[in-house]
């Protein structure tokens, strides 16, 4: 294998994926931050050319939610330069989402609600989200069904117009490990 | 009000970036972002074929055992600069070449590295750490960039993966930036600040601020709120390291500091704040 055909793979895998990464970050990171975490999350590609399996975008996930979980740690100083140049600090993407809802997810772990989070937003198979968080596809099956029925519970509790809107309402099981 | 019969479904109605959003954006900027990632000087490399040992002559099997001995000593005694991420830090010159574009709001400024420009410029001495290393560069559209950089190799404001340290306290991501642009409030100084949490050493909390002058006369910096002074060198940078509060404490009780330069008479001619007091 040589590496031009190293190099025409990694571009092929970005023109394919940035889109992907970047709505990925975007969804759970303030805009400037999201597009430094999409950058970086390819330059990282680029060093691990070897390591990227045949299936790219899960492993590609897998890397931008370690590198936005970085940049999470040191929110707070990182940002400040970052805020100097914007003038205005954009909100959280998850603020944005229906207040009820958003209420109902910020209830949940971040396990969970990034385990929904991959199936409805980023539109992963259980195959493909297990990649992204380190699980086995029967782990993520079983962590994606608790965390539905958190859901469901949570938004039952908000006793407000979005809970009602979901029809199908199934308690958390008893003595459920969280 | 949409009835659905599973939460998830609720959240996909709800996703903040819709599948397909970002189309238009993706497409406008995936040639500068993959110019930079081409430019980047650790290219993939290539994989090597695996052949069969004892397939090969005598004196290549020597060889391998001889070059596998060294490459074992090698890892143990690098194992400790290994562990330190030091392999995984940049070259000063890749790591300005392949700067991410700074963004103001208004989209992204591209800035190109001028290779023969890429030098360390100063040092500050942190207790427990050692050496702070500034590296500075021009860049051909006029801007400079910097970058701090310990003596293990990491850069201060990457992320571990990428060469980071343990001891990174946050601040700014090292790069280059068009001049005018990176502090406008302030008045011809423009500065970066990056923290160095030492505590895990021993040491303490410091701030380090590291910056350029746009207005030629400048011979020190000083920090009106400690008093603390720093030489410009190389003609219009410096480099300042004051220790501080940890301002993970709530309520960040790091003293808000003002810097000013100085010229050779002893005249403020530049500030990080042209209404604060003092300059």
């Amino acid at each position: 294998v040589t590496e031009t055909s190293d190099s025409d793979r990694l571009e092929a895998i970005f023109r394919e994926h940035y889109e992907a990464v970047l709505a990925y970050a975007r969804r759970r990171a303030p805009a400037e931050v999201a597009d430094d975490v999409a950058a970086e999350t390819f330059a990282i590609a680029w060093r691990k050319a070897g390591q990227i399996p045949r299936e790219p975008l899960p492993w590609l996930l897998g890397v931008a939610r370690r590198v936005l979980s970085t940049q999470r740690r040191s929110t707070q100083r990182r940002t400040r330069l970052r805020q100097r140049l914007l003038q205005t600090a954009e909100p959280m993407p998850i603020d944005t989402v229906d207040a009820r809802l958003g209420e109902a997810l910020s209830r949940l772990s971040e396990r969970d609600r990034e385990a929904l989070l991959l199936v409805a937003w980023e539109g992963l198979a259980p195959r493909e989200a297990a990649t992204v968080v380190g699980l086995t596809q029967t782990g993520f099956s079983v962590r994606l069904h608790r965390a539905r029925r958190r859901l469901r519970a949570a938004l039952e509790r908000a006793d407000t117009p979005a809970s009602a809107a979901v029809a199908d309402h199934s308690p958390l099981t008893r003595g459920e490990a969280r | 009000m949409t009835t659905v019969s599973d939460p998830v479904e609720l959240l996909a109605l709800a996703n903040p970036v819709p599948p397909g959003s970002l189309s238009a954006l993706a497409a406008e900027r995936a040639d500068g972002l993959l110019a930079t990632l081409r430019a980047e000087l650790v290219e993939p490399r290539p994989r090597l074929g695996r052949g069969l040992w004892w397939g090969r002559p005598a004196f290549a099997r020597r060889a391998v055992r001889v070059a596998t001995a060294l490459a074992v000593i090698a890892i143990l005694t690098t194992g400790v600069a290994w562990a330190a991420g030091a392999f995984n830090s940049p070259t000063p010159q890749s790591l300005f070449r392949t700067n991410f574009p700074a963004d103001t709001g208004s989209g992204p400024i591209f800035q190109n590295v001028v290779p023969d420009s890429v030098k360390q410029v100063a040092s500050v001495e942190i207790p427990k750490v050692g050496p702070v290393a500034l590296w500075h560069a021009l860049t051909k559209q006029g801007g400079w960039c910097l970058g701090l950089r310990l003596s293990n190799g990491s850069w201060l404001g990457t992320p571990p993966q990428a060469g980071g340290s343990p001891l990174d306290g946050g601040g700014a991501v090292p790069g280059c930036f068009p001049t005018g642009v990176i502090d406008p409030g302030g008045d011809h100084l423009e500065w970066l600040e990056n923290d160095i949490d030492a505590r895990s050493v021993g040491g303490t909390f410091w701030r380090i601020r590291s910056g350029v002058i746009t207005v030629p006369g400048a011979v020190k910096v000083t920090d009106l709120t400690t008093g603390k002074s720093t030489d410009v060198v190389d003609g219009n940078v410096f480099i300042l390291a004051i220790e501080a509060p940890n301002p993970a404490i709530p309520g960040d009780n790091s003293p808000r500091l003002h810097l000013v330069a100085y010229d050779r008479a002893g005249k403020v001619i530049a500030s990080d704040c042209r209404s604060c007091a003092g300059g």
